[in-house]
């Protein structure tokens, strides 16, 4: 099976009561409802969720034993191939996609690195699109009490604000700001300007059709008519980018970030970047969630920007430069040109 | 997977092999990449050999010795071996990669 025929897994997060069923609904109330299978989490005794959606979508799993965590890495993969064999077996219409609802205390990472590294699922899916649902009215509070919820919306593509009508309209903007802060690469919108049946969150932001697509994916922060800031003060994360207009070698590279996440994986929350590497004319997309990297995507061509490379992380006590310093010190000798690499801080 | 020719284990592919649109063969590449691995251990007086193309050998000073078939691997062998982590940040390692490079 190709790159291109793998089922997506779109992964739902959010906290507790932050609306991800609500949501859910209403996204799968269009009629495209055979496209896509619905994987949810039973958390405690009852499955509530699985009665809440059942009339909904007829093809959910659910999967049994409560959080999505490392230690139940292994039912989300038999749940996935269940789903694959049926599929296969025409027993189940032939979805493309696949929507994960993971419960309100699960990190993403572990389910990031399921879909990642397990040798069975690698060839039938590949990883979607990350959604978190941010609940207006207690999210300020989330922020400074659950470590969960730090986990689900820095390693977010989407972040959609729910429940904003229980908030004064004028409190929103500074929630907005400061969740575009912590986690500068997540396109940000309110769930309630949503549409029924709006699957268009989990579109694949590698289409050669939109390149404008990816360039919201990479996030506003990455976009060469920005100025770049000079310091950003953040409570929580720290934000790098490195920006070089040099080639830069693969292999070089892959072994430094791959000994920076062995050491530090559980203080990088997120990175997304595209490479100028040596020896191809095409951008090369990687993307990760603490230690778990995504297999490096080809893109057809450079998007409307510089052809330079840019790497954005979000780091958990890492100082920027400190990251700056040892990417230059190791990768000086494996670029193509003698200049040293760039560094801003937003 | 095992090589039925030489019982060597061989990995799933990892997001850190060698790309396959770059133009050099296969085994060049993976000697460029052992050569990058060697630049990052020899702080540690630890070397990387290539075994058959498809593995490599971790050796310490003393003699130590380590098959290694993932790149994730090496990193936790070589910790093991050292016996403290290996810190891609640390100055001190950011200093003694300088000076091993010096004439």
């Amino acid at each position: 099976m190709t790159q291109e025929t793998k089922l997506p897994v779109h992964v739902l997060s959010g906290f507790l009561g932050s609306g991800k069923t609500t949501l859910l609904k209403r996204l799968l109330a269009g009629p495209d409802l055979h496209d896509v299978a619905l994987l949810v989490n039973e958390f405690g005794e009852v499955g509530i969720d699985h009665l809440l959606l059942n009339e909904v979508a007829p093809d959910i799993v659910l999967l049994p034993g409560g959080c999505l965590c490392c230690a139940i890495r292994g039912e989300l993969k038999q749940a996935l191939l269940d789903l694959y064999e049926r599929r296969q077996r025409d027993q189940l219409p032939p979805f493309s996609k696949v929507i994960l609802e993971t419960t309100g205390l699960a990190d993403p990472a572990p389910i990031l690195a399921t879909l990642l590294h397990d040798r069975q699922l690698q060839h039938h899916f590949s990883q979607g699109m990350l959604v978190t649902l941010v609940d207006s009215e207690h999210g300020w509070q989330q922020a400074e009490q659950q470590p969960e919820w730090l986990a689900q919306v820095t390693a977010s593509d989407w972040l959609l604000l729910s429940k904003t009508d229980r908030v004064p309209p004028e409190e929103l903007p500074a929630l907005r700001d400061y969740l575009q802060r912590l986690n500068p690469l997540a396109q940000i919108a309110y769930s309630r300007e949503l549409a029924d049946g709006d699957l268009s969150l989990f579109a694949t932001p590698f289409n050669p059709q939109a390149p404008q697509r990816f360039q919201r994916w990479l996030g506003e922060i990455a976009l060469p008519m920005k100025a770049p800031a000079t310091h950003a003060e953040h409570p929580v994360t720290t934000t790098c980018v490195i920006t070089f207009d040099q080639q830069i070698n693969w292999s070089a590279f892959a072994v430094w970030l791959s000994m920076l996440l062995h050491c530090h994986g559980q203080s990088i929350l997120r990175i997304k970047g595209l490479l100028n590497v040596a020896e191809s004319t095409t951008p090369v997309v990687i993307h990760g969630v603490q230690h778990s990297l995504h297999p490096p995507i080809h893109l057809s061509a450079w998007p409307e920007m510089r052809r330079q490379s840019q790497l954005v992380f979000i780091m958990r006590g890492i100082s920027a430069s400190c990251l700056q310093n040892a990417f230059s010190h190791f990768l000086q000798p494996y670029t193509t040109e003698t200049t040293a690499a760039g560094a801003r801080t937003p | 997977m095992m090589c039925g020719l030489c019982g060597l284990l061989n990995d799933a592919p990892q997001w850190s092999d060698p790309l396959q649109q770059q133009s050099l063969p296969v085994r060049q590449l993976r000697l460029q990449q052992l050569a990058v691995l060697n630049r990052a251990l020899a702080p540690f007086r630890l070397k990387l050999s290539d075994v058959h193309g498809s593995a490599w050998l971790l050796a310490s000073p003393t003699g130590q010795q380590q098959v290694i078939t993932r790149l994730e691997q090496l990193w936790v062998e070589a910790e093991r071996l050292l016996k403290h982590p290996i810190d891609p940040l640390d100055p001190a390692y950011l200093a003694a990669l300088k000076l091993a490079e010096t004439p």
